[in-house]
This record gives C-alpha cells, sequence and structure tokens, in this order.
C-alpha cells in the first residue's frame, strides 16, 4: 500500500520546481516517510505553491483566453467527426457501402483526413501554447483543459456506447477522440514543460500550417450541402475537383472563421509573443 | 512579530546549527513539541522567512541516505534571531507571574 501514496507524492512532486522537489522528495526518504502523511504533505506544499503561482494574471488569462473557449471547441470538433466516421464504418463493413450519399469516397476519406489532422495540430498547438504561457501553472491549467476537452468530447459519444455497446464499433468515437484531441494536447503539454522557450523558426510554419489545415476542414463540412443538392438531382456522387468548384461548399469555410481564428488564436499569440521579444533583444543588443 | 510556527522552526534551525535541513527540522520539531510537522507548512515558512530575510537558505550535498538527493540546508540571520529573541521575551513577559499549574487546578475544579 505504501508504495501507492509514493507514487502519488512523486506525481504531484512534478508540479514544484526541480530544486524544491529535490529537496522535498530526499526528506521523505530520509524521514522514511511512504504512507497516507507523505502525499499528504506534499499535496499541501503543492496546493500552496498553486495557490502562489495564481496571484499573477498569467494564469487566469490562459484559463479565459485558451482552457474555457478552445476545450469545448475542439469537444464539438472531435464530436462531429467521431459521430460522422462511426455510421460510415459500420455501414462500410456490415453492407459494403458508404453510409452517405452524394460524396464520393476518396471525398469522404479527404474529408476524414483533414478533420482529424486539423484536430490534432489545434489539440497539440493549443496545449503547447497554454504550456509556454503559463509554465508554473502549466499542470493545473494542463489537467483542466485534457479534463474539459475529455468531458466535452465524449459526452456524446456515450450515447452511442450505451445503445449499441455490444459492437465494437461503437466505441470507436471515443478511441477517436482519444486519438486525435487527448494525446496530441498531452503530448503538446510535455513539450511545453521540455522546452525553455520556443523558436519562431518552427512556430511561423506551425501557425501557418493550423490556419491552412484549419481551413481545410472547415471547407470539407460544406461539402455535404453542395452533394447533398447535387444528389436531389439525381446526379452521380461528387469528386474532390468538383467539390472544389462548387461554390456553396465554401460557405461553411466562411461560416466558421470566426471559429477557426478561436481555435488558431493561441498559436498566433504565441507566434506573436516571440517576435516581440526577439525583437526586442535585437534592439537592447544593438 | 513571528508567528508560533516560524519561532518553532528558527529555534529547531538554532539548535541543530551546521546540520539545520528539512529533514532534522521536522524531527526536531516533532521532538519538541505535541504537533505534527507537515513538509507542506515546513517548506512555504522557509520561503516566507527567507524572502523577510530572518534566514538563509541553500541546497547542500545529495546523501545516499536519502536516495541520492540533496538537502536544503538553513541558517537563522542575525535577523532572525533578533525575531526569534524578541517573540520568547513577549511570551516570557506576558506569561510572568503566571504558574499554569495553579490555573490548570482551578480549571479542574
Amino acid at each position: 500500500m505504501s508504495s501507492v501514496w509514493i507514487w502519488f507524492a512523486h506525481a504531484l512532486s512534478r508540479a514544484l520546481d526541480p530544486v524544491e522537489r529535490e529537496a522535498v522528495l530526499g526528506d521523505f526518504a530520509e524521514l522514511r516517510m511512504t504512507d497516507g502523511r507523505a502525499l499528504k504533505g506534499m499535496l499541501g506544499l503543492v496546493v500552496r505553491r498553486q495557490a502562489g503561482f495564481w496571484k499573477g494574471w498569467q494564469p487566469w488569462f490562459v484559463l479565459a483566453a485558451v482552457v474555457l473557449p478552445i476545450s469545448p471547441l475542439l469537444g464539438e470538433q472531435s464530436n462531429r467527426l467521431g459521430l460522422g466516421f462511426f455510421p460510415n464504418l459500420v455501414m462500410w463493413f456490415q453492407h459494403g457501402i458508404s453510409y452517405r450519399t452524394g460524396v464520393s469516397s476518396a471525398a469522404l476519406l479527404a474529408e476524414f483526413c483533414f478533420q482529424a489532422t486539423a484536430l490534432i495540430t489545434w489539440s497539440w498547438a493549443s496545449a503547447f501554447a497554454l504550456g509556454t504561457l503559463s509554465r508554473r501553472t502549466l499542470w493545473a491549467n494542463g489537467v483542466l483543459f485534457l479534463v474539459l476537452c475529455a468531458i466535452f468530447s465524449v459526452y456524446r459519444g456515450l450515447y452511442s456506447v450505451r445503445i449499441l455497446w455490444l459492437t465494437p464499433w461503437a466505441w470507436t468515437p471515443i478511441v477517436m477522440n482519444f486519438l486525435v484531441v487527448l494525446l496530441p494536447a498531452y503530448c503538446g503539454l510535455r513539450k511545453s514543460a521540455k522546452s525553455r522557450r520556443t523558436e519562431p523558426r518552427w512556430v511561423i510554419p506551425l501557425a501557418a500550417w493550423t490556419w491552412i489545415i484549419g481551413g481545410l476542414a472547415f471547407w470539407t463540412q460544406g461539402w455535404y450541402d453542395a452533394a447533398y443538392d447535387n444528389w436531389s438531382h439525381g446526379a452521380p456522387a461528387l469528386g474532390l475537383f468538383q467539390l472544389a468548384q462548387r461554390a456553396d461548399a465554401w460557405e461553411a469555410l466562411v461560416s466558421h472563421l470566426f471559429t477557426l481564428a478561436l481555435l488558431s488564436g493561441p498559436i498566433l499569440y504565441l507566434l506573436a509573443m516571440d517576435t516581440a521579444s526577439h525583437r526586442l533583444s535585437r534592439i537592447s543588443r544593438a | 512579530m513571528l508567528g508560533e510556527f516560524e519561532y518553532l522552526l528558527i529555534a529547531a534551525a538554532v539548535r541543530l546549527g551546521d546540520e539545520a535541513y528539512g529533514a532534522a527540522i521536522v524531527q526536531e520539531i516533532e521532538r519538541a513539541s505535541p504537533r505534527k510537522c507537515s513538509v507542506g507548512a515546513l517548506y512555504t515558512t522557509l520561503d516566507r522567512l527567507e524572502a523577510k530575510g530572518m534566514i538563509k537558505t541553500w541546497m547542500g550535498k545529495p546523501t545516499e541516505e536519502r536516495g541520492g538527493r540533496s538537502k536544503r540546508m538553513v541558517r537563522v540571520t542575525a535577523k532572525g534571531v533578533a525575531a526569534a529573541t524578541a517573540f520568547y521575551e513577549t511570551v516570557q513577559q506576558v506569561s510572568r507571574g503566571t504558574s499554569w499549574e495553579a490555573v490548570r487546578a482551578g480549571v479542574r475544579q
């Protein structure tokens, strides 16, 4: 039992500064404190330290500008992808045909790839920006971000699990949400915890990529209206090239510009901060 | 004016001298008083006292007993000694002429 307490105490100690962590864990080892007292002591210290960090404005800014607005958006987009992908997969494996009509299989695959890649990019970039903007409260804000993403991602997915829990396909949306949101977000947090400062050399391409892949993901969401309209006239399914030529397929992108700006916001803010700090350091050197 | 725990911490550190560090202070306080000393309270109090200039801390050498981890060594400054002395004198002054044995016996009756 004692190893469980000490394991939790070690896990919690990651929220401390490395020097303090070393001293406290050393004290536990010397005092042979391996029971609940070690965990209680560590919890008390971490809570006191975190409470001290929240006296500044940065953690609150990150909470208000990144955690609270972006986690529901990621959850919603992930739901959309998961629940859209799920019936297609079931129909494909059980009957060998696509669930929807009006969009070609190649276009469906492209849509899935764009949206999954966009979600991975947004999740990673948001978590990375979150960690970089509030280093000292990284784990408090990070855990809250992951928990909110998980809640918003799976709450509708659980409905399909409850109905169809006997089929392995029912779990697809939840597994996919984990793969395209939670896992990349966790990797982004870890990356920000390891790197002391960001390099504009790769933040610029990342910001550009976030906009491009995000634009493609929202554009694909407009395909269905165009495809259904085409299908209702008895025409064959639209391919990628034909969809690109349809003006009504672009409407979804225009209507989601605000969401796109919100989801790309953290990485753009990071880019702006980095560029400004590099300019300032160049001026001070000159 | 120091708080009660701050005084206990400074007194324990003075008593330990060159061997004053986190775990030793915890043991010293627990040996001298009936209260349990939490590591969280100890380290936040150390920070507060250091910010007030009453103690100085630094990282010592790692030891095998501690799993190869370093100690946070503590030394009480002149300002810390003065504050602890003032606290002790205040307790003595305010307790002058009071017999706790007699008071306890009176409360029992």
